[in-house]
């Protein structure tokens, strides 16, 4: 009797298995990201029993990037992949499926404008949004009562917060805190009106009027901020600083850092003379059509579409931090009901339909870095902002545009 | 480290010197004494430096091991402190259950000790070749040989991938240790320390009937002993950190190693630095342990083969 029972048990296995199409995964979450995306594909598996799907962490995103591009050399890339636009532009335009037409209208209706553009290229729906953030404002709630919401008012406030009262020099409260990377100065370049590049892509357009107002702003904050190139929880989460500028991804480092110290909450990104967009980062997922079956290609759309229903879109939005980026989401009672709870997520979910992207260009990981030297000899007293974003626009074009 | 590696050596010469003019003029123990003491004090300067240089190299393992016992708030205080205000032994365990340690442990000790062995194996075979035989185009194929250690390994991965793939050896413990076994830096380090070795030894064991394969193994390698402990070491200590390697050739988590694990507790915005550290800790104890047993003879390779 118990010998017929595992038999019968191993060949029903046997029977599911031979069913089952199993897809592959590469991406580059940990820690808690990765807890979350393995309940979400959990679920999905349960409500699909014919598909597997294997999540298979490649490192970090440098790593993933070295790893996808060799894959694809050898002909054996996985079915799906995490993937930043600079990477598709550069090397994957061909070998990715084209999503138009397979993604419901009204799912991509549903999903802001700007973020969805940069899943664009020449054209065709190559990817869709996955893990995206944005900056925000953090505010020390027992020092800024309300938030700045203007350039000039966050300058302002930091000034008025920045205490030197042993008067050596080296204030012992500083009002803000400016970590030097490119995003931010492409954010407050773009909030004054400034676009990266003229149409045809052959021409660098910073240095103009958005591009002036940008530094002279960031270089009016840096003289009542405190300066560092390490992450910025740690001096807020003291009390060192009062406010900053930093990715959502930081909440949860700022919560910890600022656990039985400060209070704190978020705000929208004070608003530049145009707007108060900021950059959207992250990557977006897109399925290979190298190396790949029409079944595995059709399971991996499902499993697209499942990580973009509203249910799994706000568990992955509440367990990683990432923005919501989709708007019946956000309207949901759910997520109103969670945002009572958690009222350091008002800003980011505001925040999260206010953003831009940079263009689909193959160079933009290397252009990126030319910015953010360009802010950093700013900002350390090596050029004027003039020099630098003269001398940004000819690099650029010489080594990338031309 | 080198100046810290002869000094024993020097001490004893000094002794040896101090003790044969004592009894040469004829003088007392005191006297002999008193001419220590005052070397010792004329080399303070020096053990200063060695102890201030000692303190700097230890800084970065203090603050790890003490990190790795303060709570994440403290980990990420600012300034940061030193010493732990309490002990949080649970990082241990967080750290340790964050991912699957126990295999990434069991596969980094066999990746190691087989790259390792393998290495010493190789490199000895060839190396007795370049150092005591003479064959046509011996130079040119050792400086050839020497010349690849210019190429970026980066360079090489898409090649040596599609390679790995090729041969079905992806997602495979071959494909770990196989490429690593023959490494030229091996084979340029005891070159350099056979070569030390007389050629008359090789002369008279000919004399009587020996093999230059059994010259190579007992009589070489018996001599090359801290040459070898010391490629050993070098070997291990570069597969167990290995990390870009084996999260290339590897998907499945069963074939993956500790480096990849400690990657695990870095994130987008911030670092789990209490738990980083602890995993580091414990990542770090089998080769701590592997240079101390070696010491000796690490120190000795080192010193003779004039590598810093």
């Amino acid at each position: 009797m118990r010998r017929t029972v595992i038999v019968l048990v191993l060949l029903l296995i046997g029977v599911l298995a031979l069913g089952q199409v199993e897809i592959e995964f590469w991406h580059a979450m940990r820690g808690g990201h990765l807890e979350t995306l393995e309940a979400i594909t959990a679920k999905f598996m349960e409500e699909n029993p014919d598909i597997v799907v294997k999540l298979v962490g490649q490192g970090g995103y440098g790593d993933l990037n070295t790893k996808l591009i060799a894959a694809a050399a050898a002909m054996q890339p996985p079915t799906l992949a995490q993937f930043y636009a600079d990477w598709v532009a550069a090397a994957y335009k061909d070998a990715l499926m084209p999503l138009d037409g397979l993604i419901p209208q009204e799912v991509l209706d549903d999903i802001p404008e700007k973020l969805l553009q940069a899943c664009y290229f020449d054209g065709k729906l190559l990817t869709v949004p996955f893990n995206k953030s944005t900056l925000i404002l953090f505010y020390n709630t027992d020092l800024v009562p309300e938030p700045p919401t203007t350039w000039e008012e966050l300058i302002d406030t930091a000034k008025a917060l920045t205490v030197d009262e042993d008067g050596d020099g080296t204030p012992e409260r500083y009002g803000f805190g400016l970590r030097p990377y490119a995003e931010m100065f492409t954010t407050p370049f773009w909030q004054a009106g400034g676009r990266f590049f003229s149409e045809d892509m052959t021409e660098s357009l910073l240095y103009s009027e958005p591009g002036l107002k940008a530094l002279e702003f960031l270089l009016e904050l840096k003289a009542t901020s405190l300066y560092q190139t390490g992450y910025l929880s740690g001096p807020f989460g003291s009390g060192k600083v009062a406010m900053y500028i930093g990715s959502v991804a930081g909440i949860p480092y700022v919560a910890r850092a600022a656990e039985g110290k400060v209070n704190w909450s978020t705000a929208v990104l004070p608003k530049g003379p145009v707007n108060n967009d900021s950059i959207y980062m992250g990557t977006d997922i897109g399925i290979f059509t190298l190396n790949t079956t029409p079944e595995q290609r059709e399971a991996a759309l499902k499993y697209i579409l499942y990580l973009l229903s509203p249910e799994a879109h706000m568990e992955w939005a509440k367990g990683t931090g990432y923005i919501p980026f989709r708007k019946s989401a956000i309207t949901s009672e759910e997520w109103k009901a969670y945002m009572e709870r958690h009222p350091e997520r008002v800003a980011v979910t505001e925040q999260a339909f206010h953003g831009f992207t940079y263009p689909n260009h193959p160079q933009w990981y290397s252009i990126r870095n030319v910015i953010g030297d360009m802010l950093e000899a700013v900002l350390l007293g090596d050029m004027t902002p003039e020099e630098a974003l003269q001398w940004a626009d000819e690099t650029i074009e010489e080594e990338y545009l031309k | 480290m080198q100046n810290a590696v002869r000094e024993p050596e020097r001490v004893d010469r000094a002794g040896k010197d101090l003790c044969v003019s004592g009894l040469m003029a004829g003088r007392g123990s005191r006297n002999r004494f008193f001419h220590i003491l005052l070397q010792e004090l004329k080399r303070s300067p020096l053990y200063l430096i060695l102890l201030a240089v000692m303190a700097i190299m230890l800084l970065p393992f203090f603050w790890t091991v003490t990190t790795s016992f303060k709570t994440p708030q403290e980990a990420q205080s600012y300034p940061p402190t030193w010493i732990p205000k309490q002990l949080r032994w649970q990082n241990y365990i967080e750290a340790w259950n964050a991912a699957p340690f126990g295999r990434y442990f069991l596969n980094s000790v066999f990746v190691a000790t087989a790259t390792a062995i393998g290495g010493v194996v190789t490199s000895v075979l060839a190396a007795y070749a370049f150092a005591k035989m003479d064959f046509i185009g011996k130079n040119v194929l050792f400086y050839l040989l020497v010349g690849t250690m210019m190429i970026p390994g980066q360079m090489l991965l898409v090649p040596n991938y599609l390679t790995i793939v090729k041969l079905r050896w992806y997602d495979t413990y071959q494909a770990l240790i196989v490429p690593w076994v023959a490494n030229v830096f091996g084979i340029f380090l005891l070159r350099q320390f056979f070569r030390t070795i007389p050629d008359e030894l090789w002369d008279s064991a000919q004399i009587d009937g020996c093999s230059r394969f059994r010259f190579l193994w007992q009589f070489v390698v018996p001599l090359s002993k801290p040459a070898l402990v010391t490629l050993f070491l070098f070997r291990f200590i570069g597969s167990w950190n290995a990390f870009l390697w084996v999260l290339i050739m590897t998907s499945r988590e069963e074939m993956r190693t500790l480096p990849v694990g400690l990657y695990y507790f870095i994130g987008e915005a911030g670092t789990d630095y209490h738990l980083l550290t602890a995993a580091a800790t414990f990542a770090m104890m089998p080769i701590i342990f592997l240079f101390l047993v070696a010491q000796r003879q690490f120190i000795q390779g080192v010193a003779r083969t004039g590598l810093k």
